[in-house]
């Protein structure tokens, strides 16, 4: 007995939809902590997803696809703050409603956890396009350095550089925004309300 | 080694980010005050990877329904303006080929082109000219002349073969000079 192999045709459509599924939200979370703002982070993005579509014949590779498309919104995001300068930011918090899922969970827990993203938030707004990006790639992200610097078009040693002079400003910003002191054994600073993620 | 890049050096080191140089300038034992340092930067490496998410109450499925209809409409829209790609018959290697070869034709064209225009074709003949006090021979760009003195009689003859005789007799003197010249 033969068996016939069909082939399911997707229509573009769905998979169009699905590609957007799948890779959305990280492309706006990096989008967001570079340009610090919901609503650029926003267009920013959707000129991505869009320019990504229309050569969705050469991302079928889904791991080509997020290192692609990290890239680009890297990229965008970097050359749209160029363009603008510092752009103003907007909370998280004062951005879309609260989610339903929120509603009715612990408001302390959730406060602590807005000054948690939000101290985050401040924090990298005071490095520099370049360096919060390789910050977030690199420590939040989690890719490695050679992915770093693929992303930003540039080598490891200025990766390496700017990675250093974020995680330096990083621990000034919060030693002083927590207002600890600025003694070397004074204990290490912490985001409050979040655990360790290990 | 100043504070800034000592501290930019734990930076890195504290989070196995340095360089083989990097960790060979920092191959002493680290004070207690650059362990104290590490112990900090490693610290807030570890709190980072929480920010990979959003924070758990920002309304994400609104935000993102909202997204995927405008990034779906406007990749449709780019679908409807987008031209008609170039058809791409052949490669760049034939199209060097082809390229090189028109080239080549336009300048061969060019080359013979003031001979088709020229309106009168040279005389591929030789031609025997003579005017007063000269006598010229040419075939199309070559030729010669014999310039004489003006004054008295003279005979001319040209041969068919590009060879020129001029016989030229004195007046006064009734001396006879004789030129007679073969053209190569």
């Amino acid at each position: 007995m033969h068996e016939r192999a069909e082939t399911v045709v997707v229509p573009p459509v769905d998979r169009r939809s699905a590609f957007v599924e799948l890779h959305l939200k990280r492309v706006f979370v990096l989008v967001y902590r570079i340009v610090g703002n919901v609503a650029d982070a926003q267009d920013i993005t959707q000129d991505v997803f869009i320019k990504a579509l229309q050569r969705e014949d050469q991302l079928r590779d889904s791991a080509k696809a997020t290192q692609w498309l990290h890239r680009i919104a890297s990229n965008a995001a970097i050359d749209f703050l160029r363009r603008r300068g510092r752009a103003p930011q907007t909370a998280i918090e004062d951005g879309p409603e609260l989610s339903d899922a929120s509603r009715g969970a612990d408001p302390e827990q959730m406060l602590l956890r807005g000054e948690s993203h939000q101290l985050f938030q401040d924090a990298l707004q005071s490095l520099t396009p370049r360096e919060r990006t390789a910050l977030v790639l690199r420590d939040v992200e989690g890719l490695p350095a050679e992915s770093v610097a693929q992303t930003l078009g540039c080598s490891k040693a200025t990766v390496r550089s700017h990675i250093a002079n974020a995680r330096v400003k990083f621990r000034k910003f919060l030693r002083r925004r927590v207002q600890v002191s600025t003694s070397p054994t004074a204990p290490p600073v912490e985001f409050p309300g979040e655990e360790a993620a290990e | 080694m100043t504070d800034k890049t000592r501290e930019s050096l734990r930076a890195l080191l504290a989070n196995g980010d340095a360089s083989w140089w990097q960790r060979l300038k920092a191959w002493r034992k680290a004070d207690a005050e650059e362990v104290s340092l590490d112990h900090e930067f490693q610290q807030i490496r570890r709190q980072l990877p929480q920010f990979r998410d959003l924070p758990p109450y920002f309304a994400w499925d609104e935000l993102s329904r909202e997204m995927k209809a405008n990034i779906l409409v406007g990749a449709e829209a780019g679908d409807v303006v987008k031209t008609t790609p170039p058809l791409r018959v052949i490669g760049w290697k034939a199209g060097l080929a082809m390229g090189s070869l028109t080239m080549l034709m336009i300048v061969g064209y060019w080359w013979q082109l003031p001979r088709h225009l020229a309106g009168v074709v040279a005389p591929t003949q030789a031609v025997l000219q003579a005017s007063p006090g000269q006598l010229a021979v040419y075939q199309q760009d070559k030729g010669f002349s014999i310039v004489f003195e003006e004054t008295g009689s003279s005979l001319e003859l040209g041969g068919a073969s590009g060879s020129m005789r001029a016989d030229y007799v004195d007046q006064e003197t009734g001396q006879l000079t004789v030129a007679h010249v073969y053209l190569d």
